[in-house]
């Protein structure tokens, strides 16, 4: 068992490794990369500056890793070298030198259509960028990551002290974050700054904005706390102070330095409402648990009275139901739930704080998939019911009742578990739809709207992120199956 | 003593009867045709032939009434014309008009032409390549280690993804979107043609075929797959609504067909706006694309239970 989980677990990565590799080579090479700027406003403001427009196109290709980019004054410096200088003027001599280093590292030399100056760009092969992709996914902080030349002596340390503003906390000097490990109320309790996943940098919407925390920070408006800070002024603010990151002493404020009382000043804001994989898990969850309690009892109900009348008219239902659109089974619902019980038909209507806005796009996600669950499940009670040790239970004189809570439903707990990594799956695609129906942040309307906005590091972070959700999902789902159903082994089951 | 002279003649009470060998050979069952059956169970479902009609005459009305009513989705001239304007349904407009004077009944069927020719060349495209590879993958065990993993690796992501990203990246277009949706969904159909194949391959009558020296490719042709028609049609049926689903939700992202073609998912997007102050502009549309899945499925559910042979006794 140890053995098939180990490499079932490396097979599970290999399958996220090679579609996230798949989609990262498809969309870099397929979607044209002008399409970037379709929607941008900044481009037809700078028309009438080619300079400044090559300037802020080449940043942004650089930024999506597309293109290595050094405007004028980088590439001096590069091209400088110790006994020869280069400036900015157009000089033969000057040009010779930058000629030469681009030539030796791979860059091409262009001038900027106005000012003639010079600057150099290098397209990233599709391998290397990848390789950067890959390589920066885990970031591991340690006290050697800061590098700070104008701050020699910081110190580098780890160790367990009682912060004042923290608590308890895993404090590291020469690490990237301030609190390696903190514990505060909020869930799950104990937090970690060591590992983190860098997804990329955002581009055109959320622009500049790391991937991972336009998906994973909260979002809504900033909520301030009375904090008292290291030196004793007692202070509302909105800063995250668990978030607490190295700022380098050129960028430095005195304010929050002496605030904070070291080096780690910069922080991210404590905002009101969860962030888009918060949204889209909770109301995920609820909505997995909602699909369980209504297609269960009904799919027990129907199989139970079989051929008669609730049987009918459910079986009538759920064909309906399961050949209907989800855009218009979605709307439909939406209308009903907002026509007679008054709930709110979008979700910014009353905001993430109010429950009322999460009670139609959840419960719709969920009724989303009840029916294929009913129907797959009254067909297995049905299975159940004719099977030889329900016949021999009745022979024996057991009542109805008796046999389906002893015997069927232990029996039926095994689909019930096999089921949940397809609800899982479903979850992900009816939260796409529901979520951009009702317009609520979650990961799920990110994805066609990070797709319309072409924000390609976005679109290859959603499909990294929504794979490994359902691969994992589907190897917990058979862990799950063989911990329920002692007779079912993994290791013969699986070819 | 025996009586010879009051002799009976009793020749004439039995006449000799000559021996028809055709006949002998004849076998007396009742005649069996497996399409005649299919077509009696299918249309003794009232239901069955009410959803066909329902589906006869929404096929014909997308794919006839564009021809007459030219409806052209870029079409702007009725723009000024106050009149034209958000006319509820009646006489002249049946399913009233929109923000342009454009008439909602010409939108729908010329919508409707788009989603069902998008669902039923993805279905037929999808079922045939699934089919083919499926009865190759069934019966082959070299391939079967290949295709399982690739199996494994795909299936694994959900199937909207797959199409949203990939209609993303092959751009805009109706052969584009087709491209997008079958490219990796016949997996599913070939995976579930793989595992039938392998329980009807092991069977004894197919067992015996080989003894015989059938090669495999006659025995799936012509033991295997026969068997397989009520599961291809369920097949169909299930694809079919599913891929006009997809192809409506696409629509109404704006990912993906390019802006002329007209298509049911970019009406309702477009009059979304509109669910409470002109509410049929909305609605209708919803209304016919939930009558076309609807009937479809049904109609191909039925026809499926109608062409198994075990519900023709």
């Amino acid at each position: 068992m140890k053995k098939y989980l180990f490499f079932r677990i490396i097979r599970s990565i290999v399958s996220i490794f090679l579609v996230t590799t798949l989609t990262y080579i498809i969309i870099y090479s397929l979607v044209p990369r002008r399409d970037v700027f379709k929607n941008d406003a900044m481009v037809s403001k700078l028309k009438s500056d080619p300079d400044k427009l090559t300037d802020y196109m080449d940043n942004a290709y650089s930024k999506m890793n597309y293109i290595e980019y050094l405007d004028t004054k980088s590439l001096i410096a590069k091209a400088s070298t110790k006994d020869k200088e280069v400036t900015s003027a157009h000089t033969a001599e000057n040009k010779k030198a930058i000629d030469a280093w681009a030539k030796k590292n791979g860059f091409k030399v262009h001038r900027y259509e106005e000012s003639k100056d010079y600057y150099a760009t290098r397209d990233l092969p599709l391998l290397e960028r990848l390789g950067r992709f890959y390589g920066n996914l885990i970031e591991i902080d340690h006290p050697w990551a800061v590098k700070d030349p104008k701050n020699p002596n910081l110190k580098r340390y780890l160790r367990f002290e009682n912060d004042k503003l923290a608590g308890f906390a895993l404090v590291g000097s020469g690490t990237k974050y301030r609190y390696q490990i903190y514990f505060n109320s909020s869930f799950p309790f104990i937090h970690q700054n060591i590992i983190h996943i860098n997804l990329g940098t955002s581009y055109p919407t959320y622009a500049g904005l790391p991937v991972s925390s336009v998906l994973g920070q909260r979002q809504g408006q900033a909520v301030s706390k009375e904090y008292t800070f290291s030196n004793g002024q007692k202070l509302n603010s909105s800063d995250n102070i668990y978030s607490r990151q190295y700022q380098p002493v050129a960028k430095q404020d005195d304010m929050a330095r002496e605030r904070y009382g070291d080096y780690y000043t910069k922080t991210s804001q404590n905002y009101a409402d969860p962030s888009m994989i918060g949204t889209s898990f909770k109301s995920g969850m609820i909505a997995l648990l909602i699909t369980y309690i209504i297609s269960i009892p009904m799919a027990i109900l129907m199989a139970r009275f079989k051929g008669r009348l609730f049987d009918k008219i459910g079986t009538g239902i759920v064909t309906v139901l399961i050949s209907v659109p989800s855009l218009a089974f979605i709307y439909a619902f939406r209308y009903v739930g907002s026509a007679a019980f008054g709930f709110p038909d979008s979700f910014p209507t009353l905001g993430a704080e109010n429950i009322n806005s999460w009670v139609l796009p959840t419960f719709i996600l969920g009724f989303l998939s009840v029916s294929s669950m009913v129907i797959w499940f009254r067909r297995y009670m049905i299975d159940q019911q004719s099977s030889d040790y329900v016949k021999f239970a009745k022979a024996k004189g057991l009542d109805d009742g008796e046999i389906y809570r002893k015997h069927i439903l232990k029996n039926a707990s095994i689909p019930i578990v096999q089921g949940i990594p397809g609800q899982i799956i479903g979850l992900i695609t009816g939260a796409t739809m529901t979520e951009t129906i009702f317009a609520m942040p979650g990961m799920g309307k990110m994805l066609p709207d990070s797709i319309i906005a072409h924000n390609n590091p976005l679109v290859i972070s959603l499909v990294f992120i929504f794979t490994t959700i359902a691969v994992f999902s589907v190897l917990l789902g058979d862990i799950l199956m063989t911990l329920v159903d002692p007779r079912i082994k993994l290791e013969t089951g699986d070819d | 003593m025996a009586d010879t002279t009051n002799k009976l003649n009793h020749d004439d009470d039995f006449t000799l009867v000559e021996v028809d060998n055709r006949i002998t050979e004849k076998i007396d069952t009742p005649k069996y045709s497996y399409w005649g059956s299919v077509a009696k169970q299918f249309f003794s479902n009232k239901v069955t032939i009410a959803m066909l009609i329902l589906v006869i005459i929404i096929l014909l009305m997308s794919f006839i009434q564009p021809l007459f009513s030219g409806y052209n989705l870029m079409d702007v001239s009725k723009v000024n014309d106050f009149a034209a304007r958000y006319n509820w349904p009646n006489a002249t407009y049946w399913f009233g008009t929109d923000a342009d004077g454009k008439s909602l009944f010409d939108a729908i069927w010329a919508g409707a032409r788009t989603s069902i020719s998008i669902g039923v060349i993805a279905t037929l495209i999808t079922t045939f390549i699934g089919v083919v590879v499926g009865a190759v993958w069934g019966s082959s065990k070299k391939i079967d280690r290949f295709m399982l993993e690739l199996y494994n690796i795909i299936s694994n992501v959900p199937l909207l993804l797959i199409i949203i990203v990939l209609s993303y990246t092959f751009g805009n277009g109706f052969w584009n979107l087709i491209f997008a949706m079958t490219v990796t969904s016949w997996l599913s159909t070939a995976y579930f043609i793989r595992v039938q194949v392998m329980i009807m391959r092991d069977r004894e009558y197919n067992v015996a075929s080989r003894t015989l020296g059938t090669p495999m490719n006659r025995l799936i042709i012509r033991n295997i797959l026969p068997y397989l028609t009520s599961v291809i049609v369920t097949q169909i049926s299930q694809l079919l609504p599913s891929f006009i689903g997809y192809e409506v939700f696409l629509s109404f992202l704006g990912v993906g067909l390019s802006p002329d073609v007209p298509s049911l998912g970019r009406l309702i997007s477009q009059y979304s706006p509109y669910m409470t102050s002109y509410s049929y502009l909305f609605w209708l549309p919803v209304l016919v694309l939930a009558m076309i899945t609807v009937s479809l499925y049904i109609v191909g559910q039925n026809l499926a239970d109608a062409s198994d042979p075990r519900t023709h006794m």
